[in-house]
């Protein structure tokens, strides 16, 4: 099955950037997305959701660091000098996503945003 | 959708988005079960189906082809019927809830009474 994009031929389109949809390539399939907050006063700290699948899904998580309030990473991100330093990271297992933060100096609420998918990697 | 608090302070700990929610959903925590509590809210329908008409503008490809070999597109406007139902949040606090929804607040200007289990805002 094909759907094309507007003005391009589903019928004999094979390049896949003009195509909207095949079924040719596997698709992500979304699951579900949410937030959440974590509080770090200077030492490392972690939260997980549960999202019970049985397996390590696809998924992706963005943060939002309280001093940059309108920067949206992807984790993980680092921010280190001399003295500081400030690892933020999101991992997976069949059972949970975590949030943690490495860290030696940071005292913040972390605000995640994570999205997963049925998609499993296979890990 | 759901959102997680913390039990002794009720500071929001997460949340997962969406207006209905699998089983699979609803057996999702953010954190501690022991340590975070959660309120859930489903939207119903309201109100009876409306079937209503619409004009779209459809492009529909033409046998004819232009001076490069390319198809040739043609505008047709045609008149589809639309089902339609209204939905609100199925919880005492749905102004919050829709407010939400439609991004006007954030979770983030809000906080849980443990006591009374209810939205209160910062």
């Amino acid at each position: 099955m094909k759907l094309s994009k507007p003005t391009f031929n589903a019928l004999t389109e094979t390049d896949p950037d003009n195509l909207v949809f095949s079924s040719e390539y596997n698709t992500l399939k979304y699951y579900v997305s949410g937030t959440v907050q974590l509080s770090v006063s200077a030492a490392d700290a972690e939260t997980n959701v549960t999202h019970g699948l049985g397996y390590v899904p696809f998924f992706l998580v963005y943060y939002k660091h309280p001093a940059f309030t309108t920067r949206f990473s992807m984790t993980p991100d680092v921010f280190e000098d001399v003295v500081n330093y400030s690892y933020i990271e999101a991992y997976a297992d069949n059972d949970k996503i975590y949030f943690t933060t490495h860290t030696n100096s940071l005292t913040a609420t972390l605000d995640f945003y994570y999205k997963i998918f049925k998609n499993s990697t296979n890990l | 959708m759901i959102i997680f608090y913390n039990k002794k302070t009720g500071n929001i700990v997460g949340s997962i988005d969406g207006r209905k929610h699998s089983e699979d959903q609803l057996k999702m925590w953010v954190g501690d079960k022991k340590e975070n509590g959660r309120i859930v809210c489903s939207w119903e329908r309201t109100g009876e189906e409306r079937t209503y008409e619409r004009e779209e503008e459809r492009l529909v490809e033409t046998p004819l082809v232009d001076a490069d070999g390319l198809p040739m597109f043609k505008k047709l406007v045609v008149i589809t019927k639309e089902t339609k139902r209204d939905y609100e949040p199925d919880h005492e606090q749905k102004d919050i809830f829709n407010s939400l929804d439609r991004k006007e607040t954030k979770l983030s200007d809000y906080y849980v009474d443990v006591i009374e289990k209810r939205l209160k805002k910062r």
